[in-house]
């Protein structure tokens, strides 16, 4: 199977925290998901991308929205909240389509990726807030990813990452995440790394 | 001796004997020459229709280097400008699209209608003693314009012939992904973007016929997901005088097997075979609109590459859909043509590599430049008398005549001081024609209907 035709619905991205006051869950559950930010950006730049797909939840969904250079007055409120329309995405992935591209970057012949890129992710401002769901959170943190290719190849990225981290047993699996990439036009030649 | 000089361009370009010099790819003389006779000659691509549905709306693209402004007019008519003010040349639209009555340039405020007409000069009687003549200075507006099926193109040439000539035989094919159903397409809400360091020939000669590089390049996508795609692959590659190509595989609907989509296309199987015929109902392509406008029907892929310097380019790609799908057929073509195609795209971003390494090598090299790079394959196996398909025909799926043809065709534009006109056919093959009226005379009849869509 390629990719999943009919698409469960999406999960819901973490809401913004406008609010200044304190956060919401314990500190313990803040360090702990820190720690499995941390632990995840690991993976990727160790390129254990088999172990990071299988943090993902079964029913997991993982875009990347287009960001839009449009008129204050006619932006939509959200970009990560499109989810409904039928607007294009970086990535608009389930995990059977990661699956693939996990399977295409351990294949030996993904040229974009092979000799691998240096990547390191960066994850920082990680805001948690419990979900309406019990043993869920919405995440909010903010990343930059340096990705150093071949002799010179440099690319740098930020953006803002919206996840729904589900308990499990002692840590967490990713249930949706929602990427917004701080670049309308994409300045790279592709974006061959996961964020 | 200057390099955009005739000569100079002649020996760099052998089209004739499949030999290019790589400084067509890397040289700012010949970039700068290139914007000015070609992209300020050629029929361009600005949109599809429904990119524009309602009066008002506008969209931001480019021509070549300069970027223009496609606004739907009330009469349903699409008219594109010259995105700057005449007063300074500043942008007046610096969204990407949207809906608007008026732009106002943001450097002094000249103010324009949707029709392009300077309808607001800020103190035009204390600066300007109520003296300057509004109307000699609306926005400049492109000299022609003109759709196919929905497919708005536009020129600033004058002189330019008309559009159904300047894609000649090419609209055979181009019907084989916008007319194949009754609704035509659709193209998705958005536009993925991005940048590679390369010049934008590399991406539009591909497109219009290198089938050779997908079973190398697209090996762990195409041939890890479905290795029965890279296997007996049969198919045609076709070259237009015109400069465009375009290569398919028979008996295919999408790039895998698996596709979501196989249902849908399945069932619309009868209504193509209706439409298009055999030749070109089943079929997965991919081709070039010369100069700058490439698609992948069988992933919903249509693209246009920017150029954005003599080693820089943009890639702007859409997804489009059958318009009378099913809202769950597109919304799965979206999916299925995210995961393939577009910056994180499976099978994309690995053509991103290529291009991006080889503009590296000629901007650091002087030896890498001097090097022919050898367009040879299946010279000399092509006919130009094929008896379904129109133009040049390689009845094989791997082969450079497209790209021959492309730099046949890019040579007359720069090398010419006059609007190049070419024949749709050589001469020897006017005359086979005139005594047979085969598949040449279907591409008439293609063309008498572009005119009266024109029109319409």
């Amino acid at each position: 199977m390629l990719t999943t035709g009919e698409q469960s619905q999406r999960g819901t991205s973490a809401p913004a925290f406008r609010s200044m006051g304190m956060a919401r869950v314990p500190v313990e559950t803040q360090v702990a998901i820190e720690q499995f930010l941390y632990a995840e950006a690991e993976l990727l730049d160790d390129w254990q991308w088999r172990t990071w797909q299988q943090l993902f939840a079964e029913d997991a969904h993982y875009r990347m929205p287009i960001r839009r250079n449009r008129l204050r007055r006619q932006r939509k409120t959200d970009e990560a909240e499109d989810s409904g329309g039928l607007e294009v995405a970086h990535f608009d992935d389930d995990v059977n389509s990661l699956d693939l591209r996990v399977q295409q970057l351990e294949s030996g012949m993904h040229w974009a990726e092979d000799p691998p890129s240096r990547s390191r992710h960066l994850v920082t401002n990680v805001r948690v807030q419990p979900a309406g769901t019990d043993g869920e959170f919405h995440v909010r943190s903010s990343f930059l990813v340096y990705r150093n290719r071949l002799e010179a190849e440099v690319d740098l990225w930020a953006g803002e990452r919206r996840d729904v981290l589900r308990t499990h047993g002692e840590s967490f699996l990713i249930a949706d995440r929602i990427i917004l990439l701080d670049q309308n036009l994409v300045l790279s030649k592709n974006l061959s790394v996961f964020f | 001796m200057s390099d955009t000089d005739a000569t100079r361009l002649n020996e760099l370009v052998d089209w004739e004997n499949g030999l290019i010099g790589p400084e067509i790819f890397i040289n700012d003389d010949i970039y700068r020459q290139e914007l000015d006779r070609l992209f300020g000659r050629a029929w361009l691509f600005i949109a599809h229709d429904s990119m524009l549905p309602g009066p008002g709306d506008f969209l931001n693209t480019y021509m070549g280097g300069d970027p223009v402004l496609a606004i739907r007019q009330r009469d349903g008519g699409v008219r594109v400008f010259l995105n700057a003010c005449r007063h300074r040349g500043m942008k007046v639209c610096r969204a990407e699209d949207g809906n608007a009555k008026n732009f106002m340039c943001s450097y002094h405020g000249w103010t324009y209608n949707t029709a392009g007409e300077l309808i607001n000069v800020p103190n035009l009687d204390t600066a300007y003693f109520n003296e300057l003549d509004q109307k000699r200075w609306g926005l400049v507006e492109v000299a022609q314009i003109a759709q196919y099926k929905g497919l708005w193109f536009a020129t600033f040439d004058p002189t330019a012939p008309p559009l159904e000539d300047f894609l000649g035989d090419m609209l055979y094919y181009i019907d084989a992904w916008v007319d194949r159903t009754p609704g035509g397409i659709e193209v998705l809400p958005g536009v993925i973007k991005w940048t590679i360091h390369g010049n934008w020939k590399l991406g539009a000669e591909q497109f219009g016929g290198d089938g050779y590089h997908a079973v190398i390049t697209h090996a762990s996508s195409l041939g890890t997901f479905d290795p029965s795609f890279l296997r007996d692959i049969k198919g045609i590659e076709f070259a237009s005088r015109q400069g465009h190509g375009y290569s398919m595989i028979f008996d295919r609907m999408t790039r895998f097997a698996d596709d979501p989509l196989g249902r849908y296309n399945q069932a619309q199987v009868p209504e193509r075979l209706e439409r298009l015929g055999d030749a070109r109902a089943n079929t997965v392509g991919n081709f070039t609109v010369f100069p700058n406008l490439s698609g992948l029907p069988g992933s919903a892929n249509l693209r246009m590459w920017h150029p954005k310097g003599p080693n820089e380019f943009e890639i702007w790609s859409w997804t489009i859909v059958d318009k009378d799908a099913p809202e769950e057929v597109k919304r799965a073509q979206r999916t299925s043509a995210a995961f393939t195609e577009g910056a994180a795209g499976v099978v994309e971003t690995d053509d991103g590599e290529n291009w991006d390494l080889i503009g590296q090598m000629l901007q650091r090299g002087t030896q890498t430049r001097k090097m022919a790079w050898n367009y040879q394959m299946g010279h000399g196996h092509e006919t130009d008398h094929d008896p379904v398909y129109p133009g040049r025909v390689l009845r094989n799926y791997f082969g450079e005549g497209p790209q021959r043809a492309f730099y046949r065709r890019w040579l007359e534009f720069m090398t010419s001081e006059s609007w190049p006109v070419a024949e749709a056919l050589e001469p020897d093959r006017r005359e086979h024609e005139a005594s047979r009226p085969g598949a040449f005379g279907a591409a008439s009849a293609l063309r008498r209907e572009v005119h009266r869509a024109d029109h319409r």
